[in-house]
């Protein structure tokens, strides 16, 4: 598994390792107000040109999401919040679902992007996807969502094909004190309480607890999609700092009903409990361990009902073996049953199973000179459907000088198979007759494999002023054994139609972005990519995938321009444009949309924000296929947040 | 790919054309004042002011050193405008544990009544000992800039390290002025007084 937030400090900073929170150089908030004391004791203040280290030096392309940003945005939730990032496409399904991916194959079920929570994974082994519904953070508890497109399974295992999502909360130590916060419009609510103090024995805390309520959205003809929904969620952190070592214990727990159409609603909920222990060994050399104990249950009438438990256990450590030589290794092991309850549209077959994976990886960073680093590392990890998959990677970091770096890499990555590629049996029943036997309609395949990505990157980024930077990168990934859907022939076929690995695709593009403080008052951040996703069939391949609305929809190209303007010294006024080209099967026109935040600063402790989203039209399409999917609506949004 | 034919099609693309018209137009007319606005100390004294509040949240004072439980935190600033302008830019929309923050600028010798954080700009070192010499004792937390300037009597002090910005502590002095320093802020101290280095 090896999917803890730490361990992408293991690639991004592998040269970063003089403090025990390694993550210090690549946090980079944009806002030095933002930094925690690890952040500013790595800022570096006085190099030759005197301009703050904001280029990290990581051969990948990260974006970063700060803090500010989402305070700054209005963001109500993750995937609002993940619209920031340029090098995502985010498109609205419909009041709950999200289609999320990096570098195309996007879907409502996109599966090539790996998404954490403080190391916690929230990716289905059911469809492997997340369920968007069912993931809740309190906005401003967040300090940072690192953004990297492109592959990362050496450091975070299978899965980690076309991106990698870190979403990173406060110390408890940034979060003291109360919060209360509440987003309202006519029917969408949004609340949240936090509170932080310290504990006895020299740690800090904070408790919070939240609310969600989100309105249905409506079709093109008016009709209600009964997507809405409500959930309510609980949770706790508790960060402690001991002589050269640091101790973390969070937990979250959650609940609600989800609307969906013609069956009863969806009931989820779940907790999770995380143990995260650091230790700095030596001068240069760090262990971090990690433990999660994570149970969900998602009750889906019509379709399924699904209970999962998770253990995960992970551990790494960092040491510089020479000046030259910086080693990162670690393992990880994780088991979780799932137990999935076959209702009429659908069966999990066997219902019940104990699934496991366990990994091990190693990965060097060797200084060629002291400008040009190279980092070699591969991963071996073990699943219950394929075995074990070898996930190998090298990337070159070139910096000319300090404000310049060229980054090169090369990896293999793969998708693991999910239950629903191996045991998803449709509908619940074998209801199906044809020439007297009873058939289901979509039946499990047993040699269904891991789809493959190769993939090649070139990357620049710059900053050739203080007040500017940006980044371009040049990617190329080559896919195989991507998933079909295939007739099934022969006497012992008990299904008409099975999924198979008989597609191949590549994708292609460019992701440009930068930043500009133009003047102390007014920010622009840009991002576009430009993007070409093709799929392919093998010869003899009678693919159905579309039938099942399981297709990837990709737009030729997307970009955001955001302002960030601070109107006086207590009001804010933030503006983001977004362009999404036509997406063609089903067809969705091109959309330009605006956000908007207003924030007014009434009092020290008291905060009042105007939130508008989807200004420009009435209404637009998003995502998905006539007659069922959702306009997206405007709407405007009141928020206050109160500190005591 | 067009947004869309016709007329409705052609209306949504000139707003946003022009949104984006008036984002550039604005930025190239603010390019000029980038240029100047390259400022290198700035960003130290930005750095300086983010760990002055990391500080500040991460100390307990005694319940004394305040006027009361709605009283602001006073920060008071000798000889570092950079720093003060900062601190007053952070000022307005962050809180430091519940409390509302002032900033004073103060000269040397200023009587330091009143303040629950004193910021001494880089000076000479004994003329950093006679202020404080001449300051409350209690309730007060000093920041010194400079390696050895805890020497003087300070809690915490500012170091350059590697092009970067550390700091040193000193329990003792802190604990002389009767504030608690928090595990988490010695976690990340670059010295602490009284270890070995």
């Amino acid at each position: 598994m090896a999917r803890t937030a730490s361990y992408a400090c293991g690639l991004l900073t592998a040269t970063a390792l003089a403090a025990v929170p390694a993550c210090a150089k690549v946090a980079e908030p944009d806002s030095i107000a933002d930094m925690s004391l690890e952040q500013l004791s790595d800022v570096i203040v006085t190099s030759v040109s005197r301009q703050q280290e904001r280029l990290s030096s990581t051969a990948a392309a990260i974006f970063i999401i700060s803090a500010s940003d989402i305070r700054r945005s209005g963001a109500q939730s993750l995937p609002e919040a993940l619209q920031l990032a340029p090098n995502l496409q985010v498109a609205r399904v419909d009041a709950r679902n999200w289609a999320v991916t990096a570098r195309g194959f996007n879907s409502a079920f996109a599966n090539k992007l790996l998404v954490l929570i403080d190391g916690r994974s929230i990716y289905s082994p059911l469809f492997s996807g997340v369920f968007w519904d069912a993931q809740d953070v309190v906005m401003e508890d967040i300090e940072r969502i690192e953004v990297i497109s492109g592959p990362g399974a050496t450091i975070w295992g299978a899965n980690a094909v076309n991106g990698v999502i870190n979403v990173i909360t406060r110390a408890s130590a940034d979060t003291q004190g109360g919060q209360l916060s509440y987003a309202g419009a006519s029917r969408d609510q949004n609340g949240a309480a936090r509170y932080g103090g310290t504990l006895a024995n020299g740690g800090s805390y904070r408790l919070y607890g939240k609310y969600q309520q989100l309105d249905d959205t409506v079709t093109a003809s008016g009709a209600n999609t009964r997507t809405g929904m409500h959930r309510s969620q609980a949770g706790f952190r508790a960060d402690w700092a001991l002589q050269e070592a640091a101790l973390t214990l969070s937990g979250d727990g959650y609940q609600g009903q989800l609307g969906q159409a013609i069956a009863l609603p969806v009931h989820i909920s779940g907790a999770n409990l995380q143990g995260r222990y650091t230790r700095k060994l030596g001068p240069e050399a760090n262990l971090r361990l990690q433990l999660i104990l994570d149970h969900t249950e998602r009750n889906q009438p019509g379709q399924f009902a699904e209970r999962l438990s998770t253990l995960d256990l992970d551990a790494q450590h960092d040491l510089r073996l020479s000046p030259r030589n910086v080693l990162t290794w670690g393992g990880g092991y994780r088991q979780s049953h799932d137990k999935v309850t076959s209702l009429q549209g659908s069966a999990f077959l066997p219902g019940d199973l104990h699934l496991s994976w366990a990994n091990l990886f190693a990965q060097d960073e060797f200084a060629v000179t002291p400008d040009l680093k190279l980092t070699a590392g591969a991963k071996v990890e073990h699943n219950h459907y394929t075995g074990a998959e070898y996930l190998p990677s090298l990337r070159l970091a070139w910096t000319p000088d300090s404000s310049q770096l060229v980054w090169s890499s090369l990896a293999r990555t793969v998708r693991a198979p999910s239950r629903f590629d191996r045991d998803l049996y449709s509908p619940g029943a074998p209801t199906v007759v044809v020439g007297g036997r009873h058939l289901y309609l979509v039946g499990g395949n047993t040699s269904f494999e891991s789809e493959v990505a190769r993939v090649v990157e070139l990357g620049y980024r710059a900053q050739p002023a203080a007040a500017l930077s940006y980044s371009a990168t040049a990617y190329y990934s080559r896919y195989d054994k991507l998933r079909t859907l295939e007739p099934v022939t022969g006497p012992a076929a008990t299904a008409l139609y099975a999924f198979d690995n008989r597609a191949e695709g590549s994708s292609r593009g460019i992701e440009l972005w930068g930043r500009w403080q133009a003047t102390p008052a007014w920010r622009l951040n840009a991002g576009l990519v430009v993007q070409r996703v093709q799929q392919q069939l093998l010869p003899g391949s009678r693919d159905l995938t579309g039938a099942l609305g399981l297709l990837p929809n990709d737009p030729s190209r997307h970009w955001l321009l955001r302002s960030s303007h601070d109107l006086t010294d207590n009001s804010t006024l933030d503006l983001a444009l977004r362009y999404t080209s036509a997406l063609p099967r089903p067809a969705v026109p091109a959309y330009y949309e605006l956000d908007g935040q207003w924030m007014w600063q009434a009092q020290p402790n008291l905060e009042l924000a105007l939130i508008g989203r989807n200004l420009l039209h009435g209404s637009h399409l998003e995502y998905g296929g006539p007659p069922g999917r959702s306009v997206i609506e405007r709407s405007v949004l009141l928020k206050l947040t109160l500190r005591f | 790919m067009a947004a869309g034919t016709g007329r409705a099609g052609w209306q949504q693309r000139s707003v946003a054309a022009l949104l984006a018209g008036a984002l550039l137009l604005a930025a190239l007319a603010m390019a000029a004042a980038v240029a100047g606005e390259a400022n290198s100390g700035a960003l130290e004294a930005q750095v300086k002011a983010a760990y002055i509040y990391r500080f500040a949240e991460l100390i307990d004072w005694p319940p004394e050193a305040f006027a009361g439980s709605a009283a602001p935190l006073t920060i008071g600033v000798v000889e570092a405008d950079q720093v003060a302008t900062e601190l007053n830019q952070l000022r307005q929309t962050r809180q430091i544990k519940g409390r509302a923050v002032q900033v004073r600028t103060l000269r040397a010798g200023d009587a330091a009544s009143g303040i629950q954080v004193l910021y001494l700009g880089a000076q000479e070192g004994a003329r950093v000992k006679r202020q404080l010499e001449a300051a409350p004792s209690q309730g007060v937390l000093y920041i010194t800039d400079g390696a050895g300037t805890l020497g003087a009597g300070s809690a915490i002090s500012f170091v350059q390290v590697d092009n970067r910005i550390r700091f040193d502590v000193s329990v003792a002095h802190a604990e002389r002025s009767g504030l608690k320093i928090s595990a988490r802020l010695l976690a990340v101290a670059h010295k602490i007084e009284g270890e070995k280095p």
